[in-house]
């Protein structure tokens, strides 16, 4: 694994993949989808802002941006403590032209911290391409301007992003400072539910779909390489599967929180 | 013998250069007891009644509500019903003629409070007066030397009085060690013996009580006499939850109630005077040091360390008072003492009598002392 | 009696004494030490007005001078906070907070709320606030009602160097973001200090005078404004009881409304502009909790809704005095139904 327990991630409003990866509870996420008590935030933090930072999970956050500048403060902390620890920080193509996000890269670079800047670049942000709002084709270019090696790589293959990763944790981990990672991927879905997309150009998902889609060519990769058996690949789904379904199950069924939850955890005292 | 006694504005507090007059309790042409509360003084400290320094009419009133006197300046005359008016007059223009108000340079300057070395810690201590003779005021638990505000300058006269500050209180030294009563008594001989004061008359308050007795008899050649006020030693009973509570409390409405249990009057608890013990408890490694002493002196409910039964052993003159309204150390503890001290008990004062019957308790304390030394 | 230093020393010496006793406490800010990556000396300036002069020669690397970036280094502090150390971070003036205030309002404030109670957040912004320094219009906002309106922020606001020390250490010690507002004013100002670290609890306001015929709520360098009408009005005979906040998140309902029961009669006195600002604050808790005992319309006395103005005549109009203050005590007092 390129993360462990030390490390610390920052994601996007769209958090839920980073939030698994990082080894959330996916129960806990579960119910705090729903808003129910047992959730991950006790049902006060949402989809929009789950979170756990036992497990190094900074949060998903509302503000687009809003992760970088946190990213580098947990960075700060690892480098002051020594823990030997990274962060890492997830943004769109949309967080990569934030102020938040420049001052950022800025700031990692000149303190030399130990912090991984991915931007995924899935070509829209919101419903405005990214060939119209981003000065440059390739995000990864910008490091240039921040001093800090900029790698650009295909989001769709696993194998690839875990190289870039590694070198990128490892530099970060030996003192190196910060790497930008540019990663190009495509978004199935609109920016949020029930968008029917009509900013895209027909089939373009459906094409998408066919020619490029992760897990196909994943399944693909190692099974031709002898690593895993088709077979052993349908049993993970389906685990995932159940999992879901009786996480999804038990997250319906968990009581909601009380009124008095409404007032508690503002302050730790007041 | 004077027949005419001037009520002055006593000086309380080594800072204080004036005070302002409140309510007039006695009216002009009263017949006044000794002792009696003629009037309210304020400062921006403390307010307290003065009481009628002598028996008699009431016969002029100088200073009426809201006038500011300064230190030792003219509030009132009391004099026989007998002695004329004319004679009145004189005094009064003789008094002002005379009268020089302290200076500000010279109140500060004998305000100050000095730091002296006992083993290894800083002690804070103020002296006040001059004199062959030496005093030393100890205070009790939580408080510091400005318990004997309303004393040490009265007491002043031709003897060297010096109050200080307890590690662990005051501007003293927050280190208490194991806080054990035998440590506070070395402090007292170390702060002595760096003073160059071979024997002292003492006074002791509360715990500073216990310090006084544990000292005398440790070192006997080292006290010429002890005056006991509302002392911890001479019994079991003592309000935990009053010092639970004075160590717990972090804010004005947690300290108020407590501070309030140690006056019969709550009126004397003003709220420069719950700031001020805030101000104390909130530097860092006070509470833990009030809780290792308090540990001491307190267990299970009760005092833990009694001396009553060793008070017979003391070589020296020893004089006790008490305030009969005193929640904190019950009087009944000043009741059948041995028949070497002698006893006071002032009704309508609590545990800080020193303060709430000020006149009273530095006139029997002078008095005790004048006795003592075999005088009238 | 403890020696006098200045509210600006008192400040110096509580960060000293924080970093002393904690090593997760640092110190962050534009020119905090003020020669970072120069050829001349390190530790230059100590902060604009050098309030954080010397902690570099004692802390290193734990005095961080940052770019001109708020949200990223104000985001780094808290983000930092969130993760183990106890930042310290410098809004060199507090008008800029409008190239951080997300960060503050939006990150900081909820993580403990948004996260179900599980993110603690030790943050400390120390910014500089207020006018009469001639700064105008974007150097002279106070913006403590901004703040105190979110929830999950504390705001302190001390007007004496006591209250500046006290207040500053608890504010660190404390584990929830705290927005320490310090009058650029009052810098200078003298007063006894205990050498020790002691820590003042918020939510305590402090009684600078104790009265009887009317209550004057205010705070920061106004304490000092409103004093002076006080003696004014002493002499006249009206006595007033004078309240200042120290922190208006939280804030101490009880002595306000305990002091208006008592008098009948309520003065505001606050130096943020009039919309929203904790006058308008102070007067509904009031008139919603202790309206019976009101014996007159409370009054509030604050600068005009306009922006700070640079000409002298004029910025020593924008800020309440000791005669608006006086007068607006005669009124309530003198009011008949």
């Amino acid at each position: 694994m390129n993360l462990d327990q030390r490390d610390k991630i920052t994601s996007t409003h769209r958090g839920h993949g980073h939030c698994l990866a990082k080894g959330c509870d996916v129960h806990g996420m579960m119910a705090e989808i729903y808003g129910k008590k047992s959730g991950l935030c006790a049902g006060k933090g949402g989809s929009m802002h789950i979170a756990d930072l036992a497990k190094g999970m900074l949060g998903a956050n509302g503000i687009v941006g809003g992760g970088p500048p946190l990213a580098c403060g947990a960075a700060l902390a690892a480098k002051k403590l020594r823990t030997g620890g990274v962060a890492v920080t997830f943004v769109g193509d949309g967080g990569a032209n934030q102020g938040t996000t420049l001052e950022s890269l800025n700031l990692a670079s000149i303190w030399k911290l130990p912090c991984i800047f991915v931007i995924e670049n899935n070509g829209y942000a919101e419903a405005t391409s990214c060939k119209y709002s981003g000065a440059c084709h390739d995000f990864a270019d910008r490091a240039n301007g921040f001093n800090m090696p900029g790698v650009t790589v295909d989001g769709h293959d696993f194998f690839a992003v875990y190289e870039v990763a590694s070198e990128a944790v490892r530099r970060a981990r030996e003192g190196g400072g910060p790497t930008l990672v540019e990663c190009k991927v495509s978004r199935y879905y609109g920016h949020f539910e029930g968008d029917a997309q009509s900013y895209r150009a027909p089939d373009e998902v459906k094409r998408i779909r066919e020619a490029r889609d992760c897990l196909t060519n994943f399944a693909q990769k190692v099974t031709s390489a002898g690593l895993l058996t088709r077979p052993e690949l349908e049993q993970i789904d389906a685990e995932v599967l159940a999992l879901i379904e009786d996480s999804a199950g038990k997250a319906k069924a968990a009581p909601k929180p009380s009124a008095v939850d409404l007032l508690t955890d503002v302050y730790v005292s007041y | 013998m004077r027949v005419i006694h001037p009520l002055t504005m006593p000086k309380w507090g080594l800072s204080m250069a004036e005070g302002k007059i409140g309510d007039w309790i006695a009216q002009e042409g009263m017949s006044v007891e000794s002792g009696v509360e003629l009037v309210e003084v304020e400062t921006d400290k403390i307010l307290s009644p003065l009481e009628a320094p002598a028996s008699g009419v009431l016969r002029r009133i100088l200073a009426r509500k809201n006038d500011l006197v300064p230190v030792a300046g003219l509030i009132a005359v009391i004099a026989d019903a007998t002695v004329p008016d004319e004679e009145i007059d004189a005094f009064i223009v003789d008094f002002k003629a005379r009268f020089v108000p302290e200076q500000t340079g010279q109140a500060d300057a004998a305000s100050s409070t000095i730091q002296v070395q006992v083993g290894g810690q800083s002690l804070c201590y103020v002296k006040r007066g001059e004199g062959e003779e030496a005093v030393l005021l100890i205070h009790g638990f939580g408080g510091d030397l400005k318990s004997w505000l309303f004393n040490q300058e009265a007491l002043a006269d031709q003897l060297a009085i010096y109050a200080l500050d307890l590690r662990g209180h005051g501007g003293s030294s927050k280190q208490v060690g194991s806080g054990t009563l035998d440590e506070f008594v070395e402090d007292v001989r170390g702060f002595l013996d760096s003073l160059g004061l071979q024997k002292v008359h003492l006074v002791g308050h509360s715990m500073g009580g216990a310090i006084a007795i544990k000292f005398a008899l440790a070192y006997p050649a080292r006290a010429s006499s002890l005056v006991l006020i509302a002392s911890a030693g001479l019994g079991s009973e003592i309000d935990v939850e009053y010092i639970e509570g004075f160590i717990s409390a972090q804010r004005r409405k947690e300290l108020l109630p407590q501070i309030e249990k140690l006056f019969a009057d709550r009126k004397l608890v003003t709220r420069q005077l719950i700031e001020d013990v805030l101000k104390f408890k909130r530097l860092d490694g006070v509470e833990s040091s009030l809780r290792t002493i308090a540990s001491q002196f307190c267990m299970d409910g009760h005092q833990a360390l009694i001396l009553r039964d060793q008070l017979s052993a003391l070589a020296m003159p020893a004089s006790v008072i008490w305030g009969a309204e005193d929640r904190i150390l019950p009087v009944s503890h000043a009741r059948d003492l041995p028949r070497n001290l002698t006893v006071q008990v002032l009704s309508g004062s609590g545990h800080m009598v020193q303060m709430e019957a000020a006149t009273k308790v530095n006139r029997l304390i002078a008095g005790f002392w004048r006795e003592s030394q075999g005088q009238p | 009696m403890d020696r006098k230093i200045s509210f600006q020393q008192a400040i110096n010496e509580a960060l000293a004494q924080e970093m002393e006793r904690d090593s997760r406490v640092i110190v962050m800010g534009e020119d905090v030490a003020g020669g970072s990556g120069t050829d001349g000396k390190m530790d230059a300036w100590g902060g604009v007005l050098g309030v954080t002069k010397g902690l570099w020669d004692k802390f290193g690397d734990r005095v961080m001078d940052t770019p001109i970036t708020e949200s990223a280094f104000v985001g780094a502090a808290i983000g930092a906070a969130t993760t183990g150390l106890r930042p310290v971070v410098e809004l060199m003036f507090v008008d800029f907070m409008g190239v951080c205030f997300d960060q503050i309002f939006n990150q900081a404030a909820k993580f403990r709320y948004m996260f179900g109670g599980k993110a603690v957040t030790p943050l400390v912004v120390r910014t500089m606030y207020g006018a009469g320094f001639r700064a105008a219009a974007q150097h002279s906002q106070c913006l403590y009602p901004l703040f105190t309106h979110i929830p999950g922020l504390k705001c302190a606001i001390p007007s004496t160097p006591y209250d500046a020390k006290g207040l500053l250490i608890q504010a660190i010690r404390d584990n929830d973001p705290v927005i320490f507002f310090e009058h650029k004013l009052l810098y200078s100002v003298q007063g006894e200090v205990p050498e020790e670290p002691y820590a003042i609890p918020f939510g305590e306001a402090r009684f600078i005078r104790e009265g009887s015929d009317v209550t004057i709520v205010t705070l920061g360098r106004m304490v000092h404004i409103v004093s002076e009408a006080a003696d004014t009005l002493a002499a006249e005979g009206c006595s007033c009881e004078v309240i200042d906040l120290r922190t208006t998140s939280p804030l101490d309902e009880d002595s306000i409304l305990g002091s208006t029961e008592k008098t009948g009669r309520l003065v505001v006195v606050d130096e943020a502009s009039p919309r929203c600002n904790m006058a308008t604050d102070i007067s509904a808790l009031v008139a919603q909790r202790a309206f019976a005992s009101l014996k007159a319309p409370i009054r509030m006395v604050t600068p005009p809704h306009t922006p700070v103005p640079f000409s002298d005549v004029l910025e020593d109009l924008y800020i309440p005095d000791a005669r608006k203050v006086a007068d607006a005590a005669r009124e309530v007092v003198g009011y008949k139904a």
